[in-house]
């Protein structure tokens, strides 16, 4: 997708996603979800695993495994069945693991 | 009236000479030849050895201002060179009820029917089976592996909680590293390096803060979290 494209409005995808383009409300997925570095969602982003390495303003959620890459914002919480936060990375919210 | 020396003839092994010298002479020079020579007995005795003990030696970091300094290892006490701090070195072991404050160097037991009542215990590393009530400080390690339920809270290197352990304090919890594999309950946790929950682990903060967050499939966090960071 060319670059500085945004979308207005929530995204809903059945299918694993890289999402690199900013993001005007929530990204879900029936699938797993990549936000890559630089890439801002400014709702929440929800899938089965989850890889944030950009920022994601309303939050994660994520039925198996959610990864806060060492460059990467979230803010709201974060929902999930296991969690790596890694060093670097920005995080406040309410945290529910298990 | 002055012993008597009672002489004996000694033949030089060099050329064969014969002098007399004391009966317990250790070693004398030919009269003849020059030849230095032992006495059989000196000879046959060898050489004195002299045992020289070797300390061990290890270096000690004062509790109270930082200053190093080196003391033997085996040693139980020793008093900073800088500061004057008593420094109490070896280990100590609770197995029933204790209530005054402790501080050593060296490592804490509270045996898994000891109960450490005092008001606060400092070591460099504290092994918790039974109960306390106090704050712990561990300098290097606090590892929990009976139920502790702490009335204040507890401090160190690294918090290590073992499978179906529990450590409940009333108060923050401040570490550089965790290894939950059984349950922590606190209002406050700070980790200023990485913490870890594992499968069995589980951890309820009002507020939980660190650097680093792995939590493995069937570890739990409930917590008001943020990273250090951030």
């Amino acid at each position: 997708m060319p670059q500085g494209l945004q979308i207005w409005g929530d995204v809903k995808l059945r299918a694993d996603a890289v999402i690199g383009v900013e993001v005007k409300g929530n990204v879900t997925s029936t699938d797993k979800i990549i936000v890559t570095e630089g890439t801002v969602i400014a709702g929440a982003v929800e899938g089965s695993d989850v890889w944030i390495q950009g920022e994601a303003h309303g939050g994660v959620a994520g039925r198996g495994q959610v990864r806060i890459g060492p460059k990467a914002k979230v803010k709201v919480g974060c929902r999930a069945k296991a969690l790596r936060i890694d060093p670097g990375a920005e995080f406040r919210g309410e945290l529910q693991v298990g | 009236m002055p012993p008597v020396l009672h002489k004996i003839e000694v033949a030089c092994p060099e050329c064969g000479q014969a002098q007399m010298e004391s009966e317990n002479f250790i070693s004398t020079v030919c009269r003849n030849c020059g030849h230095y020579f032992k006495s059989e007995r000196a000879a046959l005795s060898g050489k004195r050895k002299i045992r020289r003990t070797v300390i061990r030696k290890r270096e000690l970091s004062c509790s109270e201002c930082g200053t190093a300094q080196e003391v033997a290892e085996e040693a139980q006490s020793s008093t900073c060179l800088h500061c004057g701090r008593h420094l109490e070195l070896g280990h100590r072991e609770i197995l029933g009820e204790h209530l005054g404050n402790l501080s050593l160097e060296g490592e804490l037991k509270i045996g898994p029917k000891g109960n450490f009542g005092g008001s606060k215990a400092r070591a460099a590393r504290i092994l918790l089976q039974g109960r306390a009530s106090g704050y712990l400080e561990a300098t290097e390690w606090l590892r929990v592996e009976g139920q502790g339920k702490l009335r204040t809270g507890a401090s160190g290197g690294k918090l290590e909680i073992a499978p179906g352990a529990v450590l409940e304090t009333g108060e923050p919890v401040l570490f550089q590293s965790g290894e939950i594999e059984g349950e922590l309950r606190c209002p406050m946790a700070r980790f200023s390096g990485p913490l870890r929950v594992g499968p069995q682990g589980a951890v309820r903060a009002e507020q939980l803060s660190f650097n680093e967050l792995t939590v493995e499939t069937g570890g739990r966090i409930q917590a008001q979290a943020e990273t250090l960071n951030g």
